[in-house]
């Protein structure tokens, strides 16, 4: 198991070397030039000759990949900050309670459907984990100020490397938002759906999720926008959704809420920001989800374990929950650490639709300048996410179904 | 069709009044087939959106005589050889398949690569258009004012764009870069994922390593940053020929070159537990070589998730060239496309003017739902072993 993840992991790297030779070498090869725009005013001579000096972009490319490669991976010592920094705009003791409250609604809900945990802490451990590890990575990166030196934007907007974090906060805002409504209404009705196999809401649900999986994101954002931003403001007359930014820009002024939590009006003027992004995106992912969901319900329904638990003369909700719903979790798990990664992808398409201030939209800006450092980080940061994602599924799907063996 | 067949047999035939006619695989495909009443319609709905396409010069001209009123129909005489051809081969195949008179997968495959081949050679036209690219296709009303943000109404079936183009011809032309995405990335995908999941499942060891290894790495890549760095340097890459650069073909190279992985491990899994089968034993006791065993003998077995997973990946790639486009970074606008059309829509559509994000979308969301509807049923019908259910 270790040899194997360790084996995983040098594949990993192989691949993010590859991903930004690749990469490197395209963005070299095109015409373009991060001093184009100066070199339209004749007077810039002596500063595009200076900052093509200091960029080293006079240098044959492959040294420039090398420089640019030594850089990549070298720590620098930053100046410690003041206090814990914050992730996006909210203190860092309010994600604390976010998390304790998304943890008591998503133990309440397990706790729900499987009903036999008496041992909670067993069933929460997984999620303190995660939580540990969140509020461990932050601190880390705020207070010990751990940085490499990703360099310069060549936009001038500072250092890539605080971009980059910066923007995958809002990201993963973004993101992890999309993932729980996808999850919180796409298992159920998978579920469901295979109870019911071949009933109306059977055939209504597998019709639609087959239409929204052929629907191009970019569709589901721009039409939400349309009926439930615009359309719906003629009718009522006032604003319930934003459609561009994360909060509005008197966001301020709302008021303070507790242990720097936001207020009710702060929350509510997030939550009108992040309905319409987060929505177009868990759209596909829950079409995806519920599908999955009903087939592999149906494999599981169909096997013998559960007519010998039919035949014992148990509850239909115990057989379901307790028996069907834990073995046919097991591809849907994959499929989420899968999705989690690829979600990263539909983000750049949304974020640029609803002006969202995440890593899609950092991206976009950064090709449309040839700003190559930050090019290369989110691709880099993309690209790791993908790999340790890919991991974490392999990794998850042996944990979970003992039948798996690693070699 | 059949010559084998003596007269004395169907004298015996006519006689018992039962057919000796034997029934093959493609005939019980072809008849689960024709079960599945979506993928039909599916199927019948993506050969009108190919056939426009294919034909879209002579719906849309410079003065546009379909829709517009007046003016000569300009095309080259390419186009229109190329429009006899099809129109008459395709004509003669209807025909002869209503007739019952073709079988088999070979002539099918002949089909849809004649068809194709056509196709790729009439959509070299995404590459210039002058009159739905550049303006010449603007209405004057009597006063010669320009005509821009028309509703649809009958002369102007979905009106026209905030610069006065007719939406109607952008999107059958639009259609043409999305499909030549779809063909292209389908072929470079089978044609990439079965050689390398053929070779890798057949040949274990060394090969199998190194070629999964590298397919693992193909698939490691993050699909929709990388495409977009392409496509935001392809027209400026000097290493290219020019047919690359502009429209949808370098497009389509480079997604085909991204997303064959899949299919690649689907291929070789397949491979695996048909290389220990007894009929390939069998083979290779008869003193079958490699390349005729995998080519005759294991990869018609392996055909079925090969074609399923091709229609899906076609699927995928429509809608990741529409995005790319959708971002202005797939092709680029004076040239229609479905994406392209829909960013311009979407600009335009808060101010009431709706109808083309609606109808550039709505071909899109078809299109990619038909051909997902294909994949459904060719699913289905590719399984021998499925008990029919459904109706």
């Amino acid at each position: 198991m270790f040899a194997y993840i360790i084996r995983r992991l040098v594949y990993g790297i192989v691949t993010l070397f590859a991903l930004s030779l690749v990469v490197f070498v395209l963005i070299q090869f095109s015409g373009g030039s991060p001093l184009d725009r100066l070199k339209l005013n004749p007077r810039m001579q002596p500063v595009i000759a200076q900052l093509t000096e200091q960029w080293g972009l006079d240098k044959p490319w492959y040294q420039q990949y090398f420089i640019w490669l030594k850089n990549f991976v070298t720590p620098v010592a930053v100046q410690p900050q003041e206090g814990l920094m914050v992730l996006g705009r909210i203190g860092i003791r309010s994600w604390v309670a976010f998390a304790a409250f998304f943890g008591v609604i998503a133990y309440s809900i397990g706790a729900f459907f499987v009903k036999i945990e008496t041992n909670w802490w067993r069933t929460y451990r997984a999620f303190s984990i995660l939580v540990v590890a969140f509020i461990a990575f932050w601190i880390i990166k705020s207070r010990i100020v751990f940085s490499l030196n990703w360099g310069e934007s060549f936009r001038g907007d500072g250092a890539v490397w605080d971009n980059v974090f910066g923007a995958a906060g809002n990201t993963f805002r973004l993101g992890l938002t999309a993932l729980a409504i996808a999850l919180i209404i796409g298992i159920p009705l998978g579920v469901y759906q295979a109870i019911k196999q071949y009933s109306f809401f059977d055939q209504l649900g597998t019709t639609l999720s087959f239409i929204t999986f052929s629907t191009p994101i970019f569709i589901i954002g721009v039409m939400l926008q349309l009926i439930l931003a615009y359309q719906l403001e003629r009718w009522l007359g006032m604003k319930v959704f934003y459609v561009v930014g994360m909060t509005s820009s008197g966001y301020e002024s709302l008021g303070r809420g507790l242990l720097g939590l936001p207020s009710l009006a702060q929350l509510g003027d997030i939550v009108q920001h992040l309905t319409l992004p987060a929505v177009s995106i868990a759209a596909i992912s829950l079409a995806g989800y519920s599908r999955f969901q009903r087939a592999s319900m149906l494999e599981v329904m169909h096997s013998d374990y559960l007519r010998t638990a039919k035949a014992k003369g148990l509850p239909r909700r115990t057989i379901i929950v307790k028996h069907a719903l834990r073995n046919a979790m097991i591809p849907i798990v994959t499929l989420v650490s899968l999705d989690i990664a690829s979600m990263i992808g539909g983000a750049i398409i949304t974020e640029s639709i609803f002006g969202w201030p995440g890593v899609g939209r950092l991206y976009i800006g950064a090709i449309n300048a040839v700003d190559y450092p930050t090019i290369m980080a989110v691709v880099l940061a993309i690209g790791t996410g993908v790999v340790i994602m890919n991991i974490v599924a392999d990794i998850l799907y042996g944990v979970l179904d003992p039948r798996v063996r690693y070699d | 069709m059949t010559e084998r067949e003596s007269s004395d047999q169907l004298v015996l035939e006519a006689a018992e009044g039962i057919s000796a006619e034997p029934i093959t695989q493609w005939d019980l495909f072809v008849t689960r087939l024709r079960r599945h009443r979506l993928a039909m319609v599916a199927f019948f709905f993506m050969a009108f959106v190919t056939y426009v396409a294919l034909m879209a010069p002579l719906f849309t001209c410079e003065k546009n005589v379909t829709f517009c009123g007046s003016g000569p129909i300009q095309m080259s005489f390419l186009t229109t050889l190329i429009m006899v051809v099809v129109a008459v081969g395709s004509g003669y195949l209807a025909y002869r398949s209503f007739k019952g008179q073709l079988r088999g997968a070979g002539t099918a495959l002949a089909i849809v690569a004649v068809v194709s081949v056509l196709f790729l050679i009439s959509s070299w036209g995404i590459i210039d258009l002058p009159h739905i690219n550049h303006y010449a296709d603007q209405l004057p009303d009597e006063d010669g004012r320009i005509l821009v943000n028309i509703a649809p109404r009958s002369s102007l079936p979905m009106g026209t764009d905030d610069i006065g183009r007719d939406v109607l011809s952008r999107v059958i032309h639009g259609g043409r870069a999305s499909l030549a995405v779809g063909i292209v990335v389908g072929a470079l995908v089978a044609l990439l994922g079965t050689v390398v999941g053929a070779l890798a499942g057949y040949y274990p060891g060394v090969v199998d390593q190194s070629l999964m290894r590298f397919t693992d790495l193909v698939l490691g890549l993050p699909l929709l940053p990388v495409a977009i760095v392409v496509g935001r340097v392809l027209p400026e890459l000097r290493i290219l020929p020019g047919f690359l650069k502009q429209g949808a073909w370098g497009i389509a190279v480079l997604l085909g070159a991204l997303i064959w992985g899949g299919l690649a491990r689907i291929v070789r899994a397949e491979f695996l537990s048909l290389r220990e089968k007894e009929f390939v034993e069998a083979a290779r006791a008869a003193g079958a070589n490699d390349r005729r065993i995998i080519f005759r003998h294991i990869l018609p077995n392996a055909i079925s998730p090969i074609i399923v997973q091709t229609t899906l990946v076609v699927g995928t790639a429509i809608i990741v060239e529409a995005a790319l486009s959708f971002l202005g970074f797939g092709v680029r606008p004076p040239i229609p496309t479905w994406g392209g059309m829909s960013a311009a829509g979407a600009a335009i559509a808060p101010r009431g003017y709706w109808w083309e994000l609606v109808f550039s979308a709505g071909a899109l969301i078809s299109t990619v739902l038909a051909i997902n509807f294909m994949g459904d049923g060719l699913r289905d019908a590719l399984d021998p072993t499925q008990t029919i259910e459904r109706k």
